[in-house]
């Protein structure tokens, strides 16, 4: 049966409405899927930036903490009470730890926390650090005082650095740099000019006569240890030594530990080093005595250089040692001490142009006359940190 | 009493509704469509600032672990821009679409002026890298990261 028109018209009423909201409808939910999906997708390469962001921002949280803990590691930065700086995009918490978690104690090796944040979104890492030796290949080192450098025929292949003071006078040769080193460290008398002056901010420290004494005579293994010790038991007469005394040309065979009041030589008189065998320690002595120490060369039967025993030089007196003559001297020279009560002493001067090829460290140094030093590794070593920095192991703590 | 309507008045008011129908369904269109439009708009702008973003991210990162591989020692002091293309290649500030800023200053220096191009950073120097990427023609920041340098750092 035919339906008549009036009812067709009537369920054709609205029909174009509703094909029009089904049409928007559907368009607009695949817009809505399309509006979603790019918004997030923009969500999501803002959150990976910020990401980025973070992580180098806690980077320089750690590299901020080095330099803080290289200049001063009392300043440091412990866990109780981080510090919060801020960098370009975002701001960083950083603090220092033990390698066990608890407070760290410089100079041991240590790990630095910090947690970078930018735009809300924190990155944390854990950085393992630990301290470098200061740099300078030092064939001269002063520690306190100042040190006078007269002549210009001197001839310094090596860096020569102080924790005091550097006097130039008539412009020394020196085929390195001239390092000042803490606070305190500079010239006396104003910069000569023409030489390449490193200025680093912690003064560096060596081992007095009396602590390599005791690092190689302990008291517990050695009584009474140190060069209380050596004064009793040494290599003395080994090599004919008597009395503590050395006044005529003497071989010292190593290996060995010699302990002498007093070297007086003159005239072509020597000592020669055969360190074939073994390393040579010469200790003058006592801690804080006055006793003469005139040397006049020491050579090296093996020079360091052809792969020779070291030969080691202490010198524990006030009246430090006064290198004469014109021989040739393969040794290291420590002449820094400390008193108990903290004073230090410690002296070196040459009357002589001897050539050193080896290192000198003293409370101060005078030099006169045409001395040669040629600095060589592996003798003494700083006992203090120059720098703080990465050591091994870099890690994200919780990564997302 | 039921009045009833003459069959030619009926058929009239049943031809108009539907006129109004077909406006209404037009209006409802244009007004649908507008909103369509715009949000197609949006979308489009939007991935295109997606786009930007993740570029900019890329040179970024490019900057920065340039200016870190090249240490703190010899990393060029100074403030230095890069201009890149769409592609991320480098060419002339005029063909450019991204601006790159690297910016290396040291708080203690050597020898020069700190900030300045030719100066030394000292040994204890912190020195502080700021890579800004921003749209060049329209100065907009994508993306921006910094990091200290120190020696023996990270």
């Amino acid at each position: 049966m035919r339906q008549s028109a009036p009812v067709i018209r009537a369920r054709r009423r609205g029909a174009a409405i509703v094909t029009t909201l089904f049409v928007l409808l559907i368009i607009s939910i695949l817009l809505i899927g399309v509006g979603a999906n790019v918004t997030s997708h923009n969500q999501r390469a803002v959150m990976d930036a910020s990401h980025a962001a973070a992580i180098d921002v806690a980077e320089a949280g750690v590299n901020y903490e080095f330099r803080k803990i290289s200049a001063d590691e009392a300043s440091a930065d412990q866990q109780a009470a981080p510090y919060t700086g801020s960098i370009g995009p975002g701001s960083f918490r950083v603090y220092c730890t033990s390698r066990d978690g608890g407070a760290w104690t410089p100079p041991a090796d240590l790990y630095v926390y910090s947690t970078g944040t930018v735009n809300g979104v924190s990155r944390t890492v854990r950085v393992a650090a630990k301290g470098y030796p200061p740099e300078g290949d030092f064939a001269i080192y002063s520690m306190n005082g100042t040190s006078v450098f007269n002549g210009s025929a001197i001839l310094i292949d090596g860096d020569v650095g102080t924790n005091g003071y550097f006097d130039f006078n008539g412009h020394p040769g020196v085929n390195g740099d001239v390092y000042f080193c803490g606070p305190a460290a500079g010239w006396s008398g104003g910069d000569p000019g023409g030489y390449v002056v490193q200025y680093t901010p912690k003064a560096v420290e060596w081992e007095t006569v009396e602590e390599a004494a005791l690092r190689l005579f302990p008291p517990g293994t050695y009584p009474p240890g140190g060069l209380a010790y050596l004064a009793l038991v040494n290599d003395n007469l080994k090599s004919g030594i008597i009395g503590n005394r050395i006044t005529d040309s003497v071989t010292l065979i190593g290996p060995g530990n010699y302990y002498v009041t007093e070297i007086d030589l003159t005239g072509s008189k020597k000592i020669t080093f055969n360190n074939l065998l073994g390393p040579i320690n010469l200790w003058v002595g006592p801690e804080g005595g006055s006793g003469t120490c005139r040397f006049r060369g020491g050579t090296a039967a093996l020079s360091l250089d052809k792969g020779g025993a070291p030969i080691h030089i202490y010198v524990a007196t006030t009246t430090g040692i006064d290198l004469a003559g014109n021989e040739v001297l393969d040794a290291s020279i420590n002449a820094y001490n400390r008193r108990a009560d903290g004073t230090e002493y410690g002296y070196m001067v040459n009357s002589g142009n001897p050539i050193i090829n080896g290192q000198v460290i003293s409370n101060t140094i005078d030099i006169n006359g045409n001395i040669t030093v040629n600095y060589k590794p592996g003798l003494n070593s700083p006992t203090s940190v120059g720098y703080y920095g990465y050591d091994n192991s870099w890690v994200e703590i919780n990564p997302r | 009493m039921t009045l009833k309507r003459p069959r030619r008045h009926r058929r009239q008011l049943r031809s108009g509704i539907t006129f109004i129908e077909v406006m209404i369904a037009g209006l409802l269109m244009s007004v649908g469509i507008m909103g369509l439009v715009s949000m197609w708009a949006f979308s489009f702008n939007m991935t295109v600032r997606t786009d930007d973003k993740g570029v900019a991210y890329c040179l970024g990162r490019r900057a920065l672990e340039q200016v870190k591989f090249n240490t703190f020692k010899t990393a060029a002091e100074g403030t230095y821009t890069y201009y890149y293309d769409g592609n991320q290649a480098a060419v002339s500030s005029t063909a450019a679409r991204y601006r790159v800023t690297v910016s290396v200053v040291s708080d203690q220096v050597k020898s020069g002026t700190a900030g300045v191009a030719g100066a030394q950073p000292a040994d204890a120097a912190l020195r502080t890298v700021t890579v800004t990427v921003q749209l060049h023609t329209s100065g907009e920041v994508l993306y921006q990261t910094a990091t200290y340098l120190v020696r023996a750092g990270t």
